[in-house]
């Protein structure tokens, strides 16, 4: 079954790399009450950053046999040998994530593991739907709340890693992202955070970081056995839920500081003043596939029916905007257009009705790149199928005051177009 | 006698409201959609430009189109010079008055966003000649390498002031961070005694009522 992401290519190694053999040292957990080898080859994980923390979180997925390995990263390995999980002077210079990708198989070869040296940002947020569980250890502030914000929408654990060298403090954030009440990764955001990210503050690992400005670099100073202490205690925490060892995963910040040997849990809750939505996608699945379904059937699925109850609410289809005007990239002329049109930035199958060109483009102030209020253009189109109105449709999202509802289809494993 | 000090940018929510924006704020209000502090973030964020309309004078700044329902969108109208595409000749042609398109998400809230990501040039629909406007798909305007987090809208309104009028420019076209039409940094590279193409505050000392 294929279930990654795409934009990931799988690692495969040549016969006779892989160990042989291989010694079984899982050990009977107090209180298991499921078969714990099944249930983590059955785990997909996402690791994003491969580097000083995500290098080692993916290698001990390896070792504990996780089924399915994903990793992401677009940057390459520098000199930094103190940290990084690096063993020589040829892995210099090499992509973060494939290096990682190879030594991952290596270990674990019944895995399977696949990488990609992009920006997570640059997935569709669907594509994070087939995760079991998200590790992250980026450096990156905007990656974080975005990170945070897809996987909470997703209903999907986030487990974050980092570490604070200075004072030798290694940090999880657990995310659990079950309901609309829990706290996201902005939540707890300082005033300083947010005025850092503003000023797009990057860090040393971070290829386009200025090593020597005071704003844009802020070296990532730490030591290996803290980079190692944080991807460890991530991984256990994935151990836990996965196979329910101890109490039940909760919304918490677990720190370990080595001056002290002190460990201190504390739990996340919401900040109630947090502007970002907190919402949970419930899942409804319609059994046509999703491109012949129209707007009307996926409020049906999501519980709103009848025309008023439907001007009401907001829909958003995965991967499109709707644009109500199209702008030609020519004579500037525009022309209405009130379709959907893929997000990416692709020739659309139209033409300039004034020049005949064909760079005609969504005009970026009548498009809607997120929820479109029905009212706003959708309502003349409610009984035609997605496919009619240029929505590929891998799901649709259908919001009221009170429920978000993300509709796919069960016909095929993601609800698009064959 | 006492001297009342003029409100300024800094004090757009002590300016109170005419009675005809009182209503418009009020139509904007009464469709705004979300959850937690967004709603009332973009119904002070329209109160705000409002507010910036009152203070510059109608004959500096018009609100053509207001609306928060999902994203708060505003069409804006300034008074302000547009360097156009020059003629052959290369002589610059300059039209007055712009309409900038709005569209101020949620995210941008919670994070820095790209700076061509919120404002557009509107009228004139084509044309416009620098180097920190698109010349295609829409005329996006670059305002800076990032957009800060929660960035008010009256402060892109100000910031698209000042790159039509050429009293912001970026002409570096080996900078990523806003150069979108690579022919205008090189034209105004060369023509730089011509900018600004108005030196006139957007707020003028005695606005006209």
């Amino acid at each position: 079954m294929i279930w990654s992401a795409p934009g990931f290519r799988e690692i495969t190694i040549a016969d006779g790399t892989c160990v042989d053999g291989l010694i079984d040292r899982m050990p009977d957990f107090i209180g298991l009450t499921v078969d714990a080898r099944a249930v983590l080859a059955d785990t997909k994980v996402l690791v994003v950053g491969v580097g000083s923390v995500g290098g080692r979180i993916a290698e001990h997925a390896a070792r504990c046999r996780i089924g399915g390995v994903d990793l992401i990263d677009p940057k390459s390995f520098t000199a930094n040998f103190d940290t990084q999980p690096i063993r020589k002077q040829s892995d210099v210079g090499q992509s973060k994530a494939r290096l990682v990708g190879r030594w991952v198989k290596t270990i674990s070869p019944g895995s399977v593991v696949r990488v990609s040296q992009q920006p997570v940002q640059a997935l569709s947020w669907l594509d994070l739907d087939r995760y079991d569980v998200v590790l992250a250890s980026t450096d990156n502030l905007p990656v974080e709340v975005y990170l945070g914000s897809v996987c909470r929408r997703l209903g999907i654990p986030l487990i974050y890693a980092a570490v604070h060298g200075p004072t030798l403090t290694s940090q999880l954030r657990i995310f659990m992202n079950s309901d609309d009440g829990g706290p996201c990764v902005f939540c707890g955001f300082s005033r300083d955070d947010r005025e850092r990210m503003s000023r797009g503050v990057k860090y040393s690992c971070d290829p386009g970081a200025d090593p020597h400005g005071t704003l844009d670099a802020q070296p990532t100073v730490s030591v290996s056995p803290l980079c190692s202490v944080a991807a460890a205690t991530a991984v256990l925490e994935l151990l836990r839920m996965r196979i329910g060892l101890g109490p039940a995963p909760r919304d918490c910040m677990r720190e370990l500081n080595a001056y002290g040997g002190t460990a201190v849990t504390a739990p996340l809750t919401r900040n109630d003043s947090c502007p970002v939505d907190h919402a949970v996608l419930e899942r409804v699945k319609v059994e046509r596939p999703l491109h012949q379904c129209t707007l009307r059937e996926c409020a049906a699925a999501a519980g709103t029916s009848g025309d008023a109850a439907i001007a009401r609410v907001c829909f958003a289809v995965v991967d499109c905007l709707f644009a109500w005007i199209l702008t030609c990239g020519r004579c500037g002329k525009s022309q209405e257009h009130n379709r959907f049109v893929d997000r990416r930035p692709m020739p659309l199958p139209c033409r300039c009705r004034t020049c005949g060109h064909r760079r005609l483009a969504p005009h970026p102030f009548y498009s809607f790149d997120a929820l479109i209020p029905a009212r706003k253009g959708l309502m003349p189109h409610l009984d035609v199928p997605l496919h009619a109105l240029g929505a590929h449709g891998r799901g649709v999202v259908v919001r009221s005051s009170d429920r978000a509802v993300l509709v796919q289809s069960q016909h095929t494993s993601d609800g698009s177009a064959p | 006698m006492t001297m009342t000090a003029r409100p300024g940018l800094s004090s757009l929510n002590e300016i109170p409201l005419t009675a005809l924006n009182q209503r418009r704020l009020e139509l904007v209000s009464a469709e705004v959609q979300g959850t937690g502090p967004w709603p009332d973030r973009k119904k002070s964020e329209a109160r705000q430009l409002l507010a910036l309309e009152q203070l510059a004078g109608r004959s500096r700044m018009r609100i053509n189109t207001l609306e928060a329902e999902q994203d708060l969108r505003a069409a804006v109208w300034l008074d302000v010079p547009v360097a156009m595409t020059p003629g052959p000749d290369g002589s610059l042609n300059v039209m007055r008055g712009a309409v900038i398109g709005v569209t101020y998400p949620q995210v941008i809230l919670s994070m820095p966003l790209p700076g061509f990501a919120l404002v557009c040039l509107m009228e004139p629909a084509a044309g416009a000649f620098y180097p920190n406007v698109g010349a295609s798909r829409g005329q996006r305007m670059c305002l800076g390498a990032i957009l800060p987090v929660g960035i008010p809208v009256s402060e892109l309104v100000l910031l698209s002031y000042g790159l039509l009028t050429g009293q912001t420019i970026m002409l570096d076209t080996s900078d990523s961070a806003g150069v979108m039409n690579v022919e205008a940094a090189h034209y105004w590279s060369a023509m730089l005694h011509k900018m600004p193409l108005s030196s006139t505050p957007f707020l003028e000392p005695n606005p006209a009522p």
